[in-house]
């Protein structure tokens, strides 16, 4: 066991851009690739030191269908995030703090706040086929794993670089493997496959999250439409469009606090 | 011509027929009382197991038994309601929508407790299950102005008291986040902690709402008029519906309670054949205390020119009619009086008994139930402990010495 | 009187095979009526002894208000040790300290709610029989950190093992409320209590790991105490409430009082033997009085000899009566002489139960019954035989003592 705090990303935001301008074109001609790096990068890219998205996620199962719009403030450096729902109209207005390892709510059909037990954390978010857990990213790929490069190979008519992730010993992780396959020349990454060992040595794909779409945003190629398959479960799956997303700028205090999390009017 | 003698003889000896016949129709009444005991304890096991909440037959959606997820929840279509409802086989049936969630007293909002919420069809509930049987004087929860019947424990440990209310927070029909405010309406303790712990009973219209769930139900459970009938209500019931669904029957859904009614019977053989026994004894004894006392007789018999094998018969012959008219006695008193306490079970009394009684809710009465079956059963059972008894003394009477037997003073 | 015990000895050993018979059918139904009650106390006991030895522990000391609602915010104050060393130097039997707290057993598959428990391995294993009760693997000793990775050991029941499809050696993530969040744990070994409903949500990880992964320090919210008898929990419960009076709040329950569910059920089950007892006792009765009267009758010329020379009713009532008692003590005797070692031998091998478990499982009890008897178990069964010899033996009694010489003369 760990503390679940604690990052070592302290990196101003200046200092950041200056080296990714730097780094990128370099790294994207190199035939081979140090993947423990490679994995930082991809994760620093996607959510930045503090990244504010808007996106809407469309959820299908084999009976039904439907859309949720949300906002999202994620402090990556200090530990915590904040989600205010859009829509569907019934879910209008709910909130969700997290500050480290606490969970809150915020019912507006009922005007209070809970603090959300962990059996709830593991429960999908909003009927999608993302966990809170997922959403709340308290396991981080390059913190949890360690890489090992499976080197490039042709994957589904694009050149990929590969890189395998396995927990370390006392990572809380459940997994027993993470792939993550990128793109050599953008560093975008293209697909995260999560696998479990049921026997020593035999390794399942129990899920998929597929990465689309890319498109610059702030110097880095961000995968706009995020596709999670559960191989368990056919005939799901959510596809998540980020609508926009600002990297990196600083927030404010007040956003992570329990009144803000009670203001309906936080809805943007 | 054996025969003939053999009533002859218990003509002439009115007292000792009497005594022995009594003997028998005294085993034939304990048994028939102790079978029907046990008959009757089971069906009434059963029925309060079963009409506490299981149901005999529960109709779900394929899949429902081992998720048991609202995903596998089902449309109540008035085509389904009409169906339901021809069910000839059915005493009637109640919808349920259940799932798992959080109930959070309202005044503070602290972290809850872990709660099973069930929408139910309260006049439903009333006429065919005794869950709401320990409510009191309480209100049921009314459609409309949302209301919940808490399980006593739960209502403690949240610090809630009826009138109050409790927010219940949960994932709706499409796993997003519900929540809503129940006002307490009462509180009730049934002596089964997944109720008592756990449980809030909400109006399964409110409970639809709440969870944006349309028409959708969990299951329906259905009644049948004894717990026998289940399988023929399962099989209607599968025949008037289409393919898709999961119909179990009560043995299924509360396989603890099929083992503990095993484990009854295992009981209950152990004590009918020790019951057995011991009435085989009595019945030995009285056979062989009239030889004994008949020994002069036996030998004169004898003495007279009847053969061992003839004497044999006559003593079995003997048993047999006086066992036979034993157990008619028997059956004379026992179906009467088995008739009478099948409609007034005989209540028990003790001080312990009282509070496990307040826990369970269970009526603290002996209840008979008697069947033909039974009865014949019984009979037979009695005649070959009765012949068997009688073998050893009528050896006895057929070995013994003409001379010597005759010398012997009585 | 000594005279009459002789003549009533004699009577019955003249008629010796009625006696015989008499006798067969009283030891057959004492014998019986001990078994059941033997079986029943077996049971009861089986159903106290493995939720004691489990978990519940005779007696258990808590803060204030643990009872009600029990949570890791109320603990014992500091780590216990007080409260350990003076139970330890009082010698009131073996306690053992825990910390006790809900959270979530998760996998790649499944998550599941589990209650989590920190333990000495040391102390534990002399207050619970689940360090005993393992059936693979091993139990969370001193060597268990080094043994085949760095990963804290812990030890799961069979039910949840399956439910995760987990084996020993498996890599499990326990997650807890509040700041404190997760960690790995490594199966170390898989146990079986007999309550399946137990071995479905207790998991055990040692105290250090327990409290690191709550994030509690060095607290513990439970010490438990097992007595050598269990009949010395209220005597050991008061003294332990007047030693701890000087101890921050502190409450000490007994098993019972935790449990009164379990406690009444037993109740239950012995009342409805009760009905059993009676229905054998009563067949049981009919047979000797069957038997005596038979016999009564077949002596009416002997009574009524007595009675011409001058012996009065009374003394004739007392004869009968005596005879019955005698038979009736013999056959208890021969029925506890049979029942005793009976009763013992099952008592040593048990009484498989394998059929019923799932049932016997979801009400915690295990799926061997130990049959036993207690020396409170003996007078009421025999107090029964004695009142069914004077009921059995009164009817014979009253028409032999009630015959008048010359009509019982002149009876055949």
């Amino acid at each position: 066991m760990r503390p679940t705090a604690g990052s070592a990303y302290r990196l101003g935001v200046l200092r950041w851009l200056l080296i990714g301008v730097l780094v990128w074109p370099a790294a994207g001609r190199a035939q081979s690739f140090d993947p423990a790096e490679l994995i930082e990068r991809v994760e620093r890219s996607l959510r930045g030191d503090t990244v504010r998205m808007r996106a809407e996620m469309r959820i299908t199962t084999p009976r039904w269908t439907r859309v949720v719009e949300f906002s999202s403030w994620d402090d990556r450096a200090g530990d915590r995030s904040f989600i205010r729902i859009l829509s569907p109209r019934k879910d209008r207005g709910t909130g969700f703090l997290r500050v480290q390892g606490t969970f809150w709510t915020w019912l507006p059909r009922v005007e209070r706040t809970l603090r959300i037990p962990p059996s709830m954390m593991l429960q999908s978010w909003m009927g999608s086929d993302f966990t809170n857990d997922d959403l709340a990213r308290e396991s981080s790929l390059s913190e949890d794993y360690s890489a090992r490069s499976l080197g490039g190979r042709e994957r589904e008519g694009t050149r990929a670089w590969g890189v395998e992730l396995t927990p370390h010993a006392d990572a809380p992780v459940v997994w027993a493997r993470v792939e993550a396959w990128i793109e050599p020349e953008t560093l975008a990454p293209l697909s995260l496959l999560y696998y479990d060992e049921p026997d020593p040595g035999r390794f399942e794909l129990l899920r998929e999250l597929r990465f689309s779409d890319v498109r610059p945003v702030q110097g880095r190629a961000f995968p706009h439409t995020w596709l999670m398959l559960p191989r368990d479960k056919p005939g799901h799956s959510t596809e998540m469009h980020i609508v926009s997303s600002v990297f990196d700028e600083p927030f404010d205090e007040a956003l992570f606090t329990q009144e803000h999390l009670r203001r309906a009017t936080g809805v943007r | 011509m054996l025969g003939r003698l053999a009533w002859r003889n218990l003509g002439r000896n009115r007292r000792r027929t009497g005594l022995t016949a009594a003997a028998g129709a005294f085993a034939a009444l304990l048994m028939m009382l102790a079978l029907a005991l046990a008959r009757g304890s089971h069906e009434y096991w059963i029925d309060q197991s079963v009409r506490l909440y299981p149901g005999h037959v529960r109709l779900a959606l394929a899949g429902y038994e081992e998720h048991g997820t609202l995903e596998y929840g089902m449309r109540l279509s008035p085509a389904l309601r009409s169906a339901l409802d021809a069910l000839p086989g059915s005493v009637g049936w109640a919808p349920r929508l259940e799932t798992w969630g959080l109930a959070v007293q309202d005044a503070d909002g602290s972290l809850g407790r872990g709660a099973w919420i069930v929408g139910v069809d309260p006049e439903r509930e009333r006429e065919l299950t005794r869950l709401f049987d320990g409510l009191g004087s309480a209100e049921l929860p009314e459609p409309g102005a949302p209301g919940a019947v808490l399980g006593a424990d739960l209502a403690r440990a949240l610090g809630v008291r009826t009138g109050e209310s409790i927010l219940l927070l949960t994932g709706d029909y499409y796993g997003s986040q519900a929540a809503e405010r129940f006002r307490v309406t009462g509180t009730l303790s049934v002596g089964d902690p997944r109720f008592d712990e756990r449980a809030v009973l909400t109006h399964v219209g409110d409970m639809q709402a709440f969870l944006d769930a349309g028409r959708t139900v969990s299951h329906v459970v259905l009644f049948a008029p004894t717990g026998e009938r289940a399988d023929d209500l399962a099989r209607e019931l599968s025949a008037s519906l289409p393919g898709g669904y999961e119909i179990l029957t009560w043995p299924e859904l509360v396989p603890d309670l099929l083992q503990m009614l095993l484990l009854d019977d295992a009981g209950n053989w152990l004590s009918l054949s020790i019951l057995v026994v011991v009435v085989g004894f009595g019945l030995l004894n009285t056979v062989l205390m009239s030889v004994l006392e008949r020994r002069r007789e036996f030998g004169t018999l004898r003495a007279l020119g009847m053969r061992p094998r003839a004497v044999f018969g006559l003593v079995l012959i003997e048993s047999l009619l006086l066992t036979s008219a034993g157990i008619a006695a028997g059956l004379a008193i026992a179906v009467p009086l088995l008739l009478v306490l099948e409609r007034n079970p005989i209540p028990l009394t003790g001080e312990q008994l009282a509070a496990a009684v307040e826990t369970y809710h269970l009526d603290p009465v002996l209840v008979f139930d008697l069947s033909a079956a039974q009865l014949l059963g019984t009979s037979a059972v009695l005649l070959v402990v009765a012949l068997m008894a009688a073998l050893p003394p009528a050896l006895r009477a057929a070995r013994g010495q003409p001379r010597e037997a005759m010398r012997e003073p009585t | 009187m000594s005279a009459l015990f002789r003549i009533a000895w004699r009577n019955l050993l003249r008629g010796w095979r009625r006696s015989a018979v008499v006798l067969a059918s009283i030891v057959v139904g004492l014998t019986a009526c001990f078994g059941i009650l033997a079986w029943t106390v077996g049971l009861g006991h089986n159903g106290i002894d493995l939720a004691v030895r489990t978990h519940l522990a005779h007696l258990a000391i808590h803060a204030r208000g643990y009872h009600a609602d029990s949570s890791t915010d109320r603990r014992i104050p500091g780590d216990g040790a007080a409260v350990l060393s003076a139970v330890e130097r009082e010698g009131l039997g073996a306690a053992a300290p825990r910390l006790v707290g809900d959270g979530l057993v998760q996998t790649a598959r499944r998550n599941l709610s589990a209650v989590i428990v920190g333990v000495d391995a040391a102390r534990e294993s002399r207050v619970s029989s689940v360090p005993d009760s393992l059936v693979e693997g091993a139990y969370l000793d001193a060597a268990a950190h080094r043994w085949a990775s760095r990963l804290p050991p812990i030890v799961v029941g069979e039910e949840m093992a399956r439910r995760l499809g987990a084996e020993v050696g498996d890599k499990l993530v326990l997650r807890v409320p509040g700041d404190a969040g997760a960690g790995a744990f490594r199966v170390r070994g898989i146990y079986r209590s007999g309550s399946s409903a137990f071995d479905r949500s207790f998991v055990y990880v040692t105290l250090a790991d327990a409290q690191t992964l709550f994030a509690l320090g060095n607290a513990v919210t439970e010490i438990a105490l097992l007595l050598s008898d269990a009949a010395d929990a209220p005597q050991v419960q008061k003294r332990l409430r007047g030693l701890l009076a000087a101890e921050p709040p502190l409450e000490v329950l007994r098993w019972d009082e935790r449990q009164p569910r379990l406690a009444q059920m037993i109740e239950l089950m012995d009342q409805f033997s009760w009905v059993f007892y009676a229905v054998v006792f009563a067949a049981m009765a009919f047979g000797i009085a069957n038997a005596l009267l038979m016999s009564v009758y077949e002596r009416i010329r002997e009574f009524g000899l007595l009675r011409s020379m001058g012996l009065r009713g009374s003394r004739i009532l007392l004869l009968v009566l005596v005879e019955s008692f005698l038979l009736t003590g013999l056959g208890t005797g021969i029925g506890l002489g049979l029942a005793v070692p009976l009763v013992a031998w099952l008592g040593e091998v048990g009484i498989g139960m394998g059929w019923f478990s799932q049932a016997l499982g979801e009400y915690g009890f295990s799926d061997r019954i130990y049959p036993e008897l207690r020396p409170g178990d003996f007078p009421e069964p025999i107090g029964m035989a004695a009142a069914t010899a004077l009921l059995a033996g009164l009817w014979p009694a009253l028409r032999a003592a009630r015959l008048r010489p010359a009509e019982a003369l002149r009876h055949v």
